[in-house]
């Protein structure tokens, strides 16, 4: 189970890498886990794609209220998540 | 009249079937080149008419970054486009104090078509139950015009016209009034229109508008004033242009294309598709008036000119009641036989070229023009480019399903 977890969260984490180097052109380099999306240039319309891409992938809905969601770490955690407690109600 | 403020044109930007680029359009137009082929989509097969207007105009060749128009229906994506040309082409720097005298003003007959379509084939078809975050802002009709106010951060009137294929002829129009009567010094007028989608073409065919191929030659297919006119054909694209008060633009020192002196739109209410002769005549008549003219200084009609059965004979007629035997002296042409009919955008796309033939001394023509029609029998300009020693004043007519009628009234500058 714990390696099942620490894999999903890698996969996560690779999805969303991805989709900031393809869709937003974000450079590898500047990437960093702890990085505000604020300063990855990422707007609130910006983040709004990004939880439409994920929510697509893995079929499961962010909060409407996503203020406490700042960093690429914390977007990795929610996913996770919501990810899991869709596999448990199931 | 002459107390109003005079309004004149600096600049313009396309994107159409006849090229993306003024230089473009300026050939073609007067090189009497079809823009019209066979439609390149992949439910080709299911569509009676499968002949179109495209404007060849990939948003990626044209923007540097995405997020500049992935939020953007592709009728906001070239009417953004458009309006970045038009800035360029009058060399027009927005400083901060400008940016407040500066008004938007969009005509588009069908919004983000495109878009609502993608979003019912997403739920409907393909079964998903969610949209893209930005579906609202590419559906909404006043996109287009809010991405140019948003890119040129002006604060100014920002008015979108819905009226059907006379929306960007209005837009210009009511842009023109504004300027004239001092609500903004500066208008970046036009439209667009993108309605290239299975939806939007099965509704067209529904209502039995459209022409039949020309099976010998695709790109002839819509044959405005011929006996063998069959309908329109359906175009795409974008014109904007910047409309600006006589006197900045003097004192800017400003290229100036020509100068609007008339405007006029009346309602053709007697039928919600079928033009009459009243409805059409009383708004060529109302821009005669706005423009204080007599009938006889008219030189040149753009014609509205669908190449349907019902518009060419309709506007003749209408032509005819307003210009009396003045009709048979002055020339009239659809430019729409080569560019096709852009909807919404059709009014401003037209009023592009009628500026380049005000500027240019050339009339453009109306092609495939070669079975003459006994019950239209104006000059037409059949074929071929005609150039006249000095064009003074020509109107461009724009009608529609839904009555709203409007005619512009272009002088060339001295």
């Amino acid at each position: 189970m714990v390696e099942q977890t620490i894999s999903l969260e890698n996969e996560i984490k690779k999805f969303l890498v991805d989709l900031l180097i393809q869709e937003n052109n974000i450079d590898v380099a500047q990437l960093k886990l702890d990085s505000h999306l604020k300063d990855l240039d990422i707007d609130s319309f910006g983040f709004l794609e990004i939880i439409f891409s994920i929510e697509h992938q893995y079929n499961i809905s962010f909060p409407k209220n996503f203020d406490h969601i700042k960093t690429l770490q914390d977007v990795i955690n929610v996913t996770h998540d919501l990810v899991l407690t869709k596999n448990i109600s199931v | 009249m002459s107390n109003y403020r005079r309004v004149v044109i600096t600049g313009f930007g396309v994107v159409s079937p006849l090229g993306n680029t003024i230089e473009d359009l300026t050939h073609n137009v007067f090189a009497g080149k079809s823009g019209i082929k066979q439609l390149e989509a992949v439910f080709i097969e299911k569509l009676t008419c499968k002949v179109a207007a495209q404007a060849k105009f990939n948003p990626a060749d044209y923007f540097s970054k995405k997020s500049d128009y992935a939020i953007l229906d592709r009728n906001g994506q070239m009417a953004l486009h458009s309006s970045i040309d038009a800035v360029k082409h009058a060399q027009l720097q927005l400083n901060d104090e400008l940016k407040l005298r500066t008004g938007v003003y969009v005509g588009t007959g069908m919004g983000g078509a495109l878009s609502v379509e993608d979003g019912y084939q997403t739920l409907y078809t393909k079964g998903e139950n969610r949209l893209k975050p930005y579906t609202v802002l590419m559906c909404m009709y006043n996109s287009a015009a809010a991405a140019i106010a948003t890119h040129f951060a002006i604060s100014g009137p920002n008015h979108t016209y819905s009226t059907a294929c006379s929306s960007s002829a209005v837009a210009i129009g009511q842009a023109m009034r504004d300027i004239r009567h001092s609500y903004t010094d500066i208008a970046l007028a036009g439209g667009t229109d993108a309605i290239l989608s299975y939806a939007s073409i099965k509704s067209w065919e529904a209502i039995r508008t459209l022409a039949d191929e020309d099976k010998d030659d695709f790109s002839a297919s819509c044959k405005p004033f011929s006996a063998n006119r069959s309908g329109l054909v359906i175009g795409e694209g974008a014109a904007m242009l910047v409309l600006e008060e006589y006197g900045h633009a003097k004192a800017r020192g400003a290229k100036i294309y020509a100068e609007i002196v008339g405007y006029g739109t009346a309602n053709d209410y007697q039928h919600i598709a079928v033009p009459s002769v009243e409805g059409q005549a009383v708004t060529m008549a109302a821009a005669l008036k706005d423009s204080g003219l007599n009938p006889i200084d008219i030189q040149y009609i753009n014609a509205h000119g669908t190449g349907t059965v019902f518009n060419d004979v309709t506007e003749t007629n209408a032509i005819k009641k307003v210009f009396g035997s003045h009709a048979y002296n002055l020339s009239v042409s659809s430019t729409k036989s080569m560019h096709g009919h852009l909807m919404g955008a059709a009014g401003a796309l037209e009023a592009v070229i009628t500026t380049l033939a005000v500027y240019s001394n050339k009339l453009p023509p109306t092609i495939n023009l070669k079975l003459p029609d006994p019950t239209c029998d104006l000059d037409y300009v059949p074929n071929i480019t005609k150039p006249v020693p000095r064009l003074n004043y020509a109107m461009s007519n724009s009608f529609a399903f839904g009555g709203t009628g409007a005619s512009l009234i272009l002088k060339k500058f001295n």
